[in-house]
């Protein structure tokens, strides 16, 4: 049976999430001093994490580009309020779940169709395998477009908990909601989920 | 309601091995829970292959062509309300000659030294009981380790390390080797019970996920780490 129980830290593991933080502190502070350098730091150290969320928010490619470079420049213009009592990436999902909402409440949204997301990494294989690899994209494209159907605040649990893989403690400093709350949210969710892909 | 948080806790990795296996065990005689527990993993199932098929970089340059437009366009950073502006560094450069520096430092210096003399005089006056003895250290029960083998097939690689919490994340502690050089790199590591994340480190530097473990963890940094569990 699949596990994602709490592991138990080393003192070195420890000690290297102290320094990390320590060097993200700095990066934090000489980018808001204007050092362009420091600010790609960040950007390369964050950006695929951030891009993987807003793929699976919005299900548009390009799109998902453009609300990354949208959240990226908001988190530049506003590196000044980041409170370095939190992680940076704990902060950077706020500012690009908020671009994701404020883009899916848009009327931009209906111009471009999501697209079938899973089917662009179907890879060329032997015969034989062709068939199951296809199955799996076209399973995985309709779990994307149940997922696209799910109100907003359950499409975040789900993106956030079962594709992003934060923990209900990271999620409620990026999103505000207590935890307790977010752990109902998941239950109703999933089971939501499941009535769509029962009906798909 | 007590089973559906019970079912959550358990697709969330959040029960003891103790309640997992109660719970198995109750599923196993009641059919409606049966049902209720295999639906969730069959949907956690679906949800990992969607996780894994859109878990992809952004698109080649990104970071360039952001840079470039910041650059081009920097965005207005609006003003800090008063009460951050108060607590917000702010760079100073001052000039000062060396002999303005060094008469700080040595009265600094003198001051310190001053106090250890100080110090140093009221440790010999304590009496001897008081003194700091050292203390005769306790052994602990020796952790139990277990031989664990991690086998990568990497094609081309000089070199394959195992990095993960029981080895403090090095990448250079526990090596596997390819004897016959057919590209298997094989090694065996001791590690002690629980839970434990670990990636493949590649020539020192390229990190990846065990494409062989049945658990992963993101990182939150767009990295998966394997996790074994050792009962």
């Amino acid at each position: 049976m699949a596990r994602t129980s709490h592991l138990d830290l080393t003192t070195s593991r420890l000690t290297e999430q102290r320094e990390a933080r320590r060097i993200e502190r700095e990066q934090v502070e000489r980018a808001c001093d204007g050092d362009h350098l420091a600010f790609r730091e960040i950007v390369e150290r964050h950006q695929r994490g951030l891009y993987a969320l807003c793929l699976r928010m919005v299900g548009n490619r390009s799109e998902a580009e453009d609300l990354l470079q949208e959240a990226f420049t908001k988190a530049y213009a506003k590196l000044d309020t980041f409170d370095p009592a939190y992680r940076l990436s704990t902060w950077l999902y706020r500012v690009t779940l908020n671009v994701c909402r404020d883009y899916l409440k848009s009327p931009r949204r209906n111009e471009r169709p999501t697209e079938d997301v899973a089917a662009g990494v179907v890879r060329h294989e032997p015969e034989d395998r062709a068939d199951g690899k296809l199955l799996e994209a076209e399973r995985c494209d309709i779990v994307h477009e149940a997922i696209a159907q799910l109100r907003s605040s359950y499409r975040e649990i789900i993106v956030l908990k079962d594709l992003q893989g934060l923990s209900y403690r990271e999620i409620s400093e990026a999103t505000g909601v207590p935890v307790t709350a977010l752990k109902i949210r998941a239950v109703r969710a999933r089971a939501r989920l499941r009535e769509l892909l029962e009906a798909s | 309601m007590r089973n559906k948080e019970r079912i959550r806790r358990f697709i969330d990795g959040e029960l003891e091995p103790r309640e997992e296996t109660e719970l198995l065990r109750e599923a196993a005689d009641d059919p409606e829970l049966g049902e209720a527990l295999q639906a969730e993993l069959e949907l956690r199932e679906a949800l990992r292959d969607t996780r894994d098929r859109t878990s992809e970089p952004p698109p080649a340059g990104f970071a360039d062509r952001l840079m470039s437009e910041l650059h081009r366009n920097p965005p207005e950073r609006p003003p800090l309300p008063w009460y951050r502006w108060l607590m917000h560094p702010v760079p100073i450069r001052a000039r000062l000659s060396p002999a303005a520096l060094l008469l700080p430092i040595g009265a600094l210096a003198l001051v310190a030294l001053v106090a250890y003399r100080i110090g140093q005089a009221e440790v010999s006056a304590r009496p001897p009981d008081l003194q700091s003895e050292p203390i005769a250290e306790l052994e602990l029960g020796a952790t139990v380790e277990l031989p664990v083998r991690f086998i990568l097939q990497a094609a081309g690689a000089a070199s394959v390390a195992v990095a993960g919490d029981f080895n403090g994340w090095s990448v250079e502690r526990d090596t596997l080797l390819d004897p016959d050089g057919d590209g298997v790199f094989v090694g065996t590591v001791r590690i002690p019970r629980g839970s434990h994340a670990y990636m493949f480190v590649i020539d020192g530097k390229r990190w990846v996920s065990d494409p062989n473990a049945t658990n992963y963890r993101e990182d939150g940094f767009g990295y998966r780490n394997a996790i074994l569990r050792i009962d």
